[in-house]
């Protein structure tokens, strides 16, 4: 397998300075400050959409149509300065629609071949909306993007530019004709966020907001995609101590099923609990989370942030528990809360 | 680092007093709950001397603190805390393992620098801590059981011969005088017993008594012991062996009850006749006449027709022909052998009975009045 050159893939980042903790945190103070005034209503959501992006991570939007899903994407791009596209996802979308095809051109020198047109997966920043109506080999097609971070076609592998982040957005409502994400591709994604319904008084701003004009049109670039390298950097540089590893193993083994017999235990609902990659991801996570609260080491207040977002949708409930009602967010409340305990 | 070594210090100081406050709290705690048991021990069962009590409780207080006092914390132990309790975030625990890796990670330098800042106020919040566990009311309850206990442990306790002397004068009297009903014969803890259990007899005495029909016939009475013994029949001469023997269903008689059973009803009804002006010079044509008055005294008889009953259980005596030969045979043998010639007549002779001990008290204990008093009321609406 050939590996194609990339002109777009950024260099690796020097070792990072002390001053450069007081920007990162700078940057993305101002880049929440700037998102949850687009996004109205929506703080905690913008809170997480940034962390996970900063962690290197995807995410996964649920939300009913009309909240702005859209719109904060576009808005997230603007501010980080990065190149962006958007896949509306339909029955009838082909892999090569999203990765790219290799198309026959002819040259002015009379010459004439085949080039590899690289697809929307190629952009720092891509929006895959409604993914769930995809089908299920064009969904396939976003796992080595996600995953590998580079796209395989006709035997090379072309790299995708850095930073690299999907968020894909789903519909919890019209669910016919969908094809609903494998366990797999689920496991992929960092994240899997709520967007919920705003406030009455979030409502009433958005008139002022967004009334005439798309705000996310207008927003003026924060930082780069050298800057999102170097605040990706100094991410990974935040210290985790011993504590916080064992709360986070603590956190992941909390997840695993137990018997249903266990009357008292919430985790007797569970089928299939968090994966390492969960692990993984939770750590990551907090990490930008210390980093956006001006810290450089790990608190368990940093795990219990993100734990909710990490874990949603990589616990798997039992068929009776589903049936009757009980939701995965409440099940790993009560995990979260006896685990807080503990920690 | 000195700031951070300081709090760490601080820190270190403050759980060694937490954990001495709470060793002193489970001492109180402890001692308050074993005085009063100790001094309930002295006053029931056994004297416990003052000083022994004292000993044991200062050789207790001594453990706890001493354990309390040795056991160490760790660094980590105390940067674990500072965490938790001074808003440290993990900092403390984060920067004492990276000092320890001596990390050159550019996040350490910065780590301390954030710890540095933050120690002041990590040292004002732990100024401001109250000290935990509080030990106003351990203490407050130490002292008043130390009060009760230092004045019931003052009282003269109660020895060991006091709860025996009484034993070895029974055995002297019961082998010659079984059936005696004196007060000494029966341990006070029996008596005790009894008196607990009299108004319990009585009341199902005379609830008994009051459902059943006044001309009750002698199957109705109960059967067992002496308690609720109906009166003897005497025309049946087996009515006594019947009596002495309970059915396997029937209760067992208590140890009081037994005593009190003891007189023989041939006795009784003698004592009865000779002692009652009524029935003194009765016949037997004047039976029937008075009311028999014998079953206050604990006297009692078999249910007519039990006896035959059981005896109908019974089958014909079978007499095995051989071993009636071989019996008569050896019978006859043992007539046919010569007189011992050794020993003299005299030496046959039984010895004279020695003279049954006088009765040195004949008044009844308060329990067995009290007993007496239950049957009468008891059977009083019944007759």
């Amino acid at each position: 397998m050939k590996a194609a050159a990339d002109p777009e893939v950024t260099p690796a980042q020097p070792q990072p300075a002390d001053a450069d903790f007081d920007e990162a945190q700078r940057t993305l103070a101002a880049l929440q400050s700037l998102l949850a005034r687009i996004v109205v209503g929506q703080d905690e959501l913008v809170a997480q959409l940034v962390t996970a992006v900063f962690a290197g991570g995807h995410v996964l939007i649920e939300g009913l149509p009309g909240l702005g899903k859209t719109h904060l994407v576009k808005a997230l791009a603007a501010a980080l300065g990065l190149r962006w596209a958007r896949v509306q996802c339909t029955p009838d979308l082909m892999p090569a629609d999203i990765t790219g095809a290799e198309i026959y051109l002819g040259t002015p020198g009379g010459g004439s071949g085949f080039e590899f047109r690289r697809g929307p997966v190629f952009a720092q920043l891509v929006l895959v909306d409604e993914v769930n109506r995809a089908t299920p080999r064009t969904q396939a097609a976003l796992l080595e993007a996600m995953q590998e971070r580079q796209v395989t076609h006709a035997g090379v592998a072309h790299p995708l530019p850095s930073p690299f982040a999907v968020i894909a957005t789903q519909n919890p409502i019209e669910l016919e004709g969908t094809y609903p994400l494998p366990e797999a591709q689920l496991d992929r994604f960092m994240f899997k966020l709520l967007m919920p319904f705003p406030a009455r008084d979030a409502l009433r701003a958005v008139l002022d907001v967004s009334l005439d004009e798309e705000p996310a049109d207008a927003v003026a670039p924060l930082t780069d995609a050298a800057g999102v390298q170097r605040i990706v950097a100094l991410a990974r540089e935040v210290l985790l101590g011993q504590r916080c590893k064992d709360a986070a193993v603590d956190l992941v083994v909390a997840t695993q099923p137990v018997d249903a017999a266990a009357a008292d235990d919430p985790r007797r609902h569970i089928r299939y609990g968090a994966s390492p990659r969960a692990l993984q991801s939770l750590v990551r996570a907090a990490r930008v989370r210390a980093l956006m609260a001006g810290r450089v080491h790990v608190d368990i207040d940093d795990l219990a942030a993100v734990a909710l977002p990490v874990l949603r949708h990589r616990v798997l409930l039992r068929l009776e528990s589903e049936l009757d009602g009980v939701s995965v967010d409440a099940v790993l409340a009560e995990v979260l809360r006896a685990w807080r305990t503990r920690a | 680092m000195p700031e951070f070594d300081a709090l760490i210090a601080a820190v270190r100081r403050r759980l060694r007093r937490e954990r001495l406050r709470d060793a002193l709290r489970r001492a109180c705690w402890t001692t308050a709950l074993l005085l009063p048991m100790a001094a309930a021990l002295h006053l029931a069962l056994h004297a416990l001397p003052a000083a022994g009590v004292a000993a044991a409780v200062a050789i207790g207080w001594t453990l706890w603190i001493g354990a309390a006092i040795s056991r160490g914390d760790s660094d980590a132990d105390c940067a674990r805390w500072a965490d938790r309790r001074l808003d440290g975030a993990s900092a403390y625990e984060t920067l004492l393992e990276q000092r320890a890796a001596a990390s050159a990670a550019p996040a350490h330098a910065r780590l301390q620098a954030w710890a540095a800042a933050r120690v002041p106020h990590s040292l004002r919040q732990l100024a401001g801590l109250p000290l935990q566990p509080a030990l106003a009311r351990p203490l407050a309850t130490l002292g008043v059981a130390a009060l009760l206990g230092a004045v019931l442990l003052a009282l003269p306790g109660r020895t060991p011969s006091q709860g025996a002397d009484s034993a070895p004068s029974r055995p002297a009297r019961t082998p010659q005088a079984p059936e005696a009903t004196a007060p000494e014969a029966v341990s006070p803890l029996l008596a005790a017993r009894s008196d607990r259990s009299l108004d319990e007899i009585a009341r199902a005495t005379r609830g008994l008594a009051r459902s059943a029909p006044r001309g009750r016939r002698d199957d109705e009475a109960p059967r067992s012991g002496s308690s609720a013994a109906p009166r003897p029949d005497p025309s049946r001469a087996d009515s006594a062996p019947q009596r002495a023997s309970t059915g396997p269903g029937d209760p067992v008689p208590s140890a009081a009850d037994a005593a009190r059973a003891a007189p023989a009803p041939a006795d009784a009804a003698s004592a009865t006749a000779s002692t009652r002006p009524g029935l003194a010079g009765a016949t037997g044509t004047d039976a029937g006449r008075s009311a028999d008055e014998r079953a206050v005294l604990g006297a009692s008889r078999a249910l007519p027709g039990l006896l035959d009953v059981q005896r109908s259980h019974l089958g014909p005596r079978t007499v095995d022909a051989g071993a009636q030969q071989a019996s008569d045979e050896a019978g006859e043998h043992f007539d046919t052998l010569p007189a011992a010639p050794s020993l003299p007549a005299s030496a046959l002779r039984a010895p004279p009975a020695a003279a049954p001990p006088a009765i040195a008290e004949t008044r009844m204990t308060p329990a067995e009045t009290h007993y007496v008093r239950a049957w009468a009321r008891a059977l009083g609406p019944a007759r």
